[in-house]
């Protein structure tokens, strides 16, 4: 495989990771809010 | 530029803070028990705030071990094997002592967010610490093994030979990054990225302490600060590896040790910045008070000190 090709690749995993891990952060702790709210 | 340290500074660094991990994580995790004995979340706080500090402290204690082991490098009486066991035992305990930095970190910044951290943080800390105390009391021992022969081979050796065959080794990390050609290209592609992500939220939050974005509450913006700590542990990951890769193009850089001194102010900072009470009852359209625009620059400052010397270790160090 191309050196840029599998560069680009593991970049752009890293970064949905990432992504995906910091949205979950962010969901799950507005939803311990909304319930502390109530 | 002068050097601010040779190899014997760094080794002489290393045995004035090898034993902070240690201790410090024993603490933390004490602090931590009786805070479930005594049901009290003050401590739960303090017991996270010890363990994010001991984290930060683990990383000059890492590459002064590192130094070390370059300092020691051919001299008789020192066994390169028992060095090299260490060496592995702290790495698994530096990177285990950074994960449960991180889960500390959140558990603080829960504690801003919605008054408590939740359970599967507090249990995770609480797991990840029992196990990060095992890991430094055995590289502890490990390192007393290479200049301590009275103990060495008796009851309290600690038997390196079944360290040095553990499959994560610094050198078996050292060959993985050399003699892969997509590896270095890579990491510096995610080192700068991550540190984007880190310095664009640390910029928005700090700019609005500084005054500016006074439509927004500053409890807006702190929500962003779990995106900025992952891109530090994109950055954390990948500079490891650049480390352990090429060890000797980092241990003698001055650049590189003027990077890991703003690092290091640039973590409290951050600290600071993630628990302090000042900043979090600012509502929007309030101008800050002068300690927290203070606090603000300074991150700033430090933030850019850090990624200047990072840029600039091939032209003011020796890398490269």
């Amino acid at each position: 495989m191309p050196l840029p090709l599998i560069t680009g690749l593991i970049v752009l995993g890293v970064l949905i990771i990432v992504g995906a891990v910091a949205y979950l952060i962010d969901e799950s702790t507005e939803r311990h809010e909304r319930t502390r709210q109530q | 530029m002068p050097n601010l340290a040779n190899l014997a500074d760094l080794a002489h660094l290393h045995l004035l803070l090898n034993h902070f991990p240690t201790i410090g994580t024993i603490l933390g995790l004490g602090l931590l028990l009786l805070a479930f004995v005594r049901r009290n979340d003050h401590l739960t706080k303090v017991s996270f705030e010890v363990f994010f500090l001991i984290a930060l402290a683990t990383l000059p204690v890492y590459e002064s071990g590192v130094a070390a082991q370059e300092a020691l490098k051919g001299q008789s009486g020192v066994s390169e094997t028992a060095i090299a066991a260490h060496q592995d035992a702290a790495l698994l305990a530096f990177i285990l002592m950074a994960i449960t930095g991180t889960a500390a970190w959140l558990g603080l910044w829960q504690y801003r967010r919605i008054g408590r951290p939740t359970t599967a943080t507090v249990s995770a800390v609480l797991v990840l610490s029992v196990i990060t105390v095992a890991l430094m009391a055995r590289a502890a021992n490990m390192g007393g093994d290479i200049r301590h022969p009275e103990i060495l081979g008796g009851q309290y050796s600690s038997g390196t030979e079944t360290a040095a065959t553990a499959w994560l080794t610094s050198a078996s990390i050292k060959t993985f990054v050399l003699e892969h050609p997509w590896v270095w290209p890579t990491c510096e592609t995610l080192h700068f990225l991550g540190m984007s992500l880190m310095f664009g939220v640390l910029m928005i939050v700090n700019l609005r302490l500084l005054g500016w974005m006074k439509g927004m509450s500053f409890a807006a913006v702190h929500r962003l600060l779990p995106l900025g700590i992952l891109g530090f542990g994109i950055n954390f990951v990948t500079g490891l590896l650049f480390f352990i890769g090429a060890p000797e193009q980092y241990t003698q850089n001055v650049a590189f040790h003027w990077k890991m001194i703003l690092l290091e102010l640039a973590g409290l900072n951050f600290l600071v910045l993630t628990v302090f009470d000042g900043a979090w009852m600012l509502p929007a359209g309030a101008e800050p008070p002068l300690s927290d625009k203070l606090l603000a620059a300074s991150a700033l400052v430090l933030s850019v000190g850090v990624m200047y010397f990072g840029r600039m270790l091939p032209f003011i160090g020796n890398a490269f």
